[in-house]
């Protein structure tokens, strides 16, 4: 079978009347979470996990992706509107955003960010569609070895680029490791680090720890902090047009965004955000009028914009070619995955092609429906984000407890999220980042059997790498990675000093 | 009572030191094995060694003259924080005995005034639609056996 008849497939999935309304709700729900400060696409995910309980894996897929490239589209309107970054990804938006929404050009940026982003998420899932099954393919042939230096590479650049600090990213996800091998041993069948307790024999639910990480760290934050109310910008209709020269100069910018959000989505990390940086950075570099960055300029606004949808869908390569998530909300439909029995990784796309294919499909239709749900309410998303968190979390904490005990009606899991909620709140405060910890958690059984299986294979001896070329790559290039930053640690300290 | 000098900070990493030794303490005792064959306490003696190692790493450099970050911004911070996570306790203590309805509905209110939701009407309408809509999506659409508790 073809490509384009897989993907007719997977649009006869996605066109499925409950596979559209979860697309819709993941895409309203993500538009919603992007425009409110605070609450990111990794929790709302996390919260909506058991709702794929009931409906299936690809319903439930379809959802998650929806809320996870909606809340990027989000994001952008109170960046611009009201000078409030919903999301990360958002926050060099607000620099020639809401200058140009000074400059009484608010419209005009929302709409050009609008059809750049719809043209960065179809340009990106093109990507996906051509470059995850061959890559899969290739992954047919990774052992263990490869594997496990593919995990060791991903841990390595995921500490690096989530927290100032590479030592306290590394301890995290070592940390993360450990908490993810809790339970009995899949080879001997002993239970370990279960202190007695049946309830852990199971392992540590992921569901819980994400919840308690993003979810109720995050609240907790918003209890310390003072309410400032926000001013918005009001934009009718007819001020979405965007004139000629904005068109004009948005078209390169646009189009170089999907580029360097597509290949940063590849690497681990926080694609979305660091794409916007370096996006940004890159306009001002191309840029005739570099004085006009943070000024109002639409080349600023319209390429991160591109740039952080088109990574969300590259970083769908590594979760669905490989079985391995590189950000915490492709953790999240890790998770989803897994708790229907579902394995993904290079055999995903031959052994269920409906899910692989669904998804894509649904993707496109889902940057359809962003766009002609982002322009006529944009005022509707601009009132959200001044939306009282004296409203908002009240029952944002109802459904996170709620929404735990509803996957096993445990109680103990509710435990679990409140005691890594209050632990996650202090280690955000003292700089150490959480994802690392909950990727660690995600891949720890998975390590351990890469771990496991490479030392069997080789009988012990570790210089058996060297007949591995692509485990050796990889290590090759973890290891450069490593001295790099080390040396560019040393070049910033110099050039400080 | 801690004392001014130790950092909370400092604290933190020494509590995630004492936590790898641990790990390798009892990982040890399920047994190593060997390269050739790992035994189940293999891998997590590694991962027990990185924790003790990294948390070292972060410890021994520390500069004491160096601020440490505050957990809270104010005192209100401080007091908000504590009473919003003793809200959670409080559900997750109460749920089965009181019952599903009765408790996230106090909880809900108590949260509303944590965060500051003035008056009395709009905290307890509130309370009352959050209540009541968490448990017809859970309860009766996901079906969710919610405890009862003194409503059964």
């Amino acid at each position: 079978m073809s490509g384009l008849e897989h993907l007719i497939n997977g649009f006869a999935v996605a066109l499925t009347p409950i596979n559209l309304i979860a697309c819709l709700f993941g895409c309203f729900l993500g538009t919603i979470v992007g425009v409110l400060p605070g609450l990111g696409p990794t929790a709302t995910m996390s919260l909506f996990l058991p709702l794929t309980l009931k409906y299936g894996p690809v319903t439930g897929l379809i959802m998650m992706a929806g809320v996870w490239y909606g809340a990027q589209y989000g994001g952008s309107t109170t960046s611009i509107l009201v000078n409030i970054p919903g999301e990360a990804a958002s926050v060099v938006t607000c620099l020639d955003g809401y200058q140009m929404a000074k400059k009484g050009r608010a419209g005009a940026a929302l709409a050009l960010v609008a059809v750049g982003s719809w043209i960065a998420g179809t340009a990106g899932n093109l990507g996906l569609q051509l470059f995850a099954p061959p890559l899969a393919k290739a992954a047919l042939a990774f052992g263990p070895p490869e594997y496990l230096a593919l995990m060791f590479l991903a841990f390595v650049v995921l500490s690096s680029l989530t927290s100032g600090s590479v030592v306290k990213g590394l301890l995290m996800v070592s940390v993360g490791l450990w908490i993810g091998i809790i339970g009995q041993d899949p080879v001997a069948g002993i239970p370990r680090f279960t202190m007695g307790n049946s309830r852990l024999l199971a392992g540590i639910d992921f569901l819980p720890v994400a919840m308690g990480l993003f979810g109720i760290a995050e609240i907790l934050q918003a209890a310390g902090q003072s309410y400032k109310p926000a001013t918005v910008t009001r934009v009718r209709l007819r001020d979405l047009y965007p004139n000629k020269e904005e068109v004009k100069r948005s078209v390169k910018p646009c189009l170089r965004g999907s580029l360097i959000g597509f290949l940063v989505g590849l690497l681990p990390g926080p694609a979305p955000t660091i794409s916007t940086f370096v996006s940004y950075s890159l306009e001002k570099r191309f840029s005739k009028s570099p004085g006009e960055f943070g000024q109002g300029a639409v080349e600023g606004v319209v390429g991160p914009e591109s740039a952080n949808n088109a990574a969300v869908t590259g970083s769908m390569i590594p979760l669905l070619a490989l079985g391995i998530p590189f950000a915490p909300p492709a953790a999240v439909m890790l998770a989803s995955l897994l708790m229907h029995n579902v394995q993904p990784g290079p055999l995903l796309i031959q052994q269920a092609p409906q899910i692989f294919w669904g998804v894509i499909a649904s993707m496109y239709i889902g940057n359809v429906m962003l766009l002609l749900l982002n322009l006529p309410l944009v005022g509707l998303f601009a009132r959200i984000a001044t939306l009282r968190m004296a409203l908002l979390m009240p029952v944002v904490i109802i459904v996170c407890l709620v929404g735990v005990y509803s996957v096993r009606n445990s109680i103990f899991d509710i435990w679990i999220m409140v005691g890594t909620g209050i632990v996650g709140y202090m280690a955000i405060k003292w700089g150490f980042p959480v994802a690392p910890l909950v990727i660690g958690l995600v891949l720890g059984p998975m390590t351990e059997n890469s771990f496991r299986q490479s030392f069997m294979m080789f009988r012990g001896q570790v210089h058996f790498f060297l007949g591995r070329p692509i485990a050796m790559a990889l290590v090759i290039v973890t290891i450069g990675y490593i001295f790099y930053l080390y040396y560019s640690r040393d070049q910033v300290k110099k050039a400080v000093g | 009572m801690i004392p001014k000098f130790i950092k909370l900070e400092t604290l933190f990493i020494t509590a995630l030191i004492l936590l790898g030794t641990g790990i390798v303490y009892v990982a040890v005792q399920y047994g190593f094995g060997s390269p050739r064959e790992p035994g189940p306490g293999f891998f997590p003696t590694f991962i027990g060694l990185l924790v003790i190692i990294f948390g070292m790493i972060l410890l021994i450099p520390r500069r004491q003259d160096k601020e440490e970050p505050k957990l809270f911004d104010n005192r209100d911070g401080a007091w908000r924080f504590w009473l919003a996570a003793g809200s959670l306790v409080l559900w997750l203590l109460l749920l089965n005995s009181l019952g599903f309805l009765i408790i996230t509905f106090v909880v809900t209110l108590a949260d509303a005034k944590i965060f500051k939701l003035e008056g009395w009407v709009k905290p307890v309408l509130l309370a009352a639609g959050t209540t009541l809509m968490i448990f017809l999506l859970f309860d009766v659409w996901f079906y969710t056996d919610l405890p009862r508790g003194l409503l059964d």
